[in-house]
């Protein structure tokens, strides 16, 4: 364990135990649900959200490939886990305060910083602005985890490599599957969906 | 390096070692079964992802101008509207607890999600009450990958009735002019058209158009394209 992951994750996780708001908010923060569910909700948005034909254009595909990227991201962190059983913070660290479950699954990298993080980049890609918005949620997410004590600052840093990275080669890849993609953004055109 | 266990299989021991322990000591977690937390779970994340993407659907067509779609004839309420329901779909999710029994029962809501017993939440539990390992009956990723698309479907199929039923009640209305979506078809016809109008104009478009945009994207593809290979290979 490096010095850096431990000192932080220790004064983070050192942090709660005194606020029990912010401790209660903080663990339906990390909780796999609300995250999550933001990071789809803002690609559904996305997809319905443009008003003239290229936006539209524009935002399905990067819909699609923020879709593809999050399938993708949670194949490269399994890829990454059969490399690297990392421990998490609360099997190392007997110091550490849980506030989450047992996460049985490696801690590197940091999974649902992965996903949103790739649901961010396509977002960015399509709308900077709110890709922003996405970006710090993902980081929000990670953050709390490391305070529940269930990850380490590396593993949130490498979810935010992965996450990007595969957003980057899925839109390279993609280039494979045209015109496949096109004709079916132009078929939910046709089913006044798109 | 620690000893603590790191590995699924060790830890799944542990609850399974666990179980019978505090069996004979006295608490009920036993008699929790994982699929019955599961279904459980799955109920709920139906309702929740049901009600944040009308929410959220609300909030983009009103922003497109997709009149259609709107569950009310105003753009700003449609827009509050969507707001709501999705701050209702997260409170609904983490507040049902405290009304609902499930694997969070007052005292039994520790950090680790293997310890549970059945019952109501307190206040004081509903930070941690929905924190539960899919191991253990939690929501998995793939879970919430069904449920999702399920709510959004009830989501659109909801829009559009609402919207249909609005141009009926409120033809007047519906049709004052707005800032509208650039478009010909699809979706951007919505801001004049009921869906059902839309769609059928949009499919009989797209049906007389196929041949054409087929042709035109293929030649537009990347050099990488699978479909631009296997085509030229067939018709050199």
């Amino acid at each position: 364990m490096n010095p850096f992951d431990r000192a932080l994750v220790l004064w983070l996780n050192g942090l709660s135990g005194n606020l029990p708001i912010i401790d209660d908010l903080a663990r339906m923060i990390a909780s796999d649900y609300l995250m999550p569910t933001m990071f789809s909700l803002a690609m559904f948005g996305l997809w319905f959200a443009g008003r003239t034909l290229e936006d539209r254009a524009r935002f399905h595909y990067w819909v699609l490939i923020g879709i593809s990227s999050i399938g993708m991201s949670n194949v490269a962190v399994v890829l990454i886990n059969l490399a690297w059983d990392r421990p998490r913070p609360f099997e190392q660290l007997p110091e550490i305060q849980l506030m989450f479950y047992r996460a049985t699954d490696p801690s590197f990298p940091a999974n649902p910083v992965a996903i949103g993080f790739a649901a961010g980049a396509a977002a960015w890609m399509a709308n900077r602005k709110f890709g922003y918005w996405l970006f710090g949620a993902a980081a929000l997410y990670g953050l709390t985890r490391i305070y529940a004590g269930v990850f380490f600052p590396t593993d949130v840093l490498g979810g935010a490599v992965v996450g990007i990275s595969v957003t980057w080669g899925v839109t390279y890849l993609h280039r494979l599957f045209q015109p496949i993609t096109n004709l079916f953004i132009r078929l939910t055109r046709g089913l006044a969906i798109g | 390096m620690s000893s603590s266990p790191n590995t699924i299989r060790q830890v799944r021991q542990e609850i399974l070692v666990a179980r019978p322990f505090a069996q004979e000591f006295g608490t009920n977690h036993v008699n929790i079964d994982p699929s019955d937390v599961q279904a459980l779970f799955a109920r709920h994340y139906f309702y929740f992802a049901a009600l944040a993407t009308l929410g959220t659907l609300q909030i983009a067509v009103a922003t497109g101008g997709h009149r259609g779609l709107w569950l009310t004839p105003s753009r700003n309420a449609t827009r509050l509207i969507g707001i709501l329901l999705i701050c209702a779909g997260i409170a609904l999710f983490f507040l049902m607890p405290l009304w609902v029994e499930g694997p969070w029962a007052t005292g039994s809501v520790a950090a680790d999600s293997a310890t549970r017993e059945w019952g109501k939440a307190n206040w004081q539990d509903l930070g941690a009450a929905r924190n539960v390992n899919d191991i253990n009956g939690g929501l998995s990723g793939t879970g919430q990958a069904t449920w999702f698309p399920l709510g959004a479907l009830i989501a659109f199929v909801v829009s559009v009735g609402a919207g249909t039923a609005n141009r009926k009640l409120f033809p007047g209305r519906m049709n004052q002019p707005v800032e509208r979506p650039d478009g010909t078809d699809g979706i951007a016809l919505t801001a004049t058209h009921s869906y059902f109008d839309a769609l059928k104009i949009s499919w009989r478009r797209f049906r007389v158009e196929l041949p054409s945009e087929a042709s035109r994207l293929l030649a537009l593809s990347h050099r990488w394209s699978i479909s631009v290979a296997i085509w030229r290979r067939f018709h050199r």
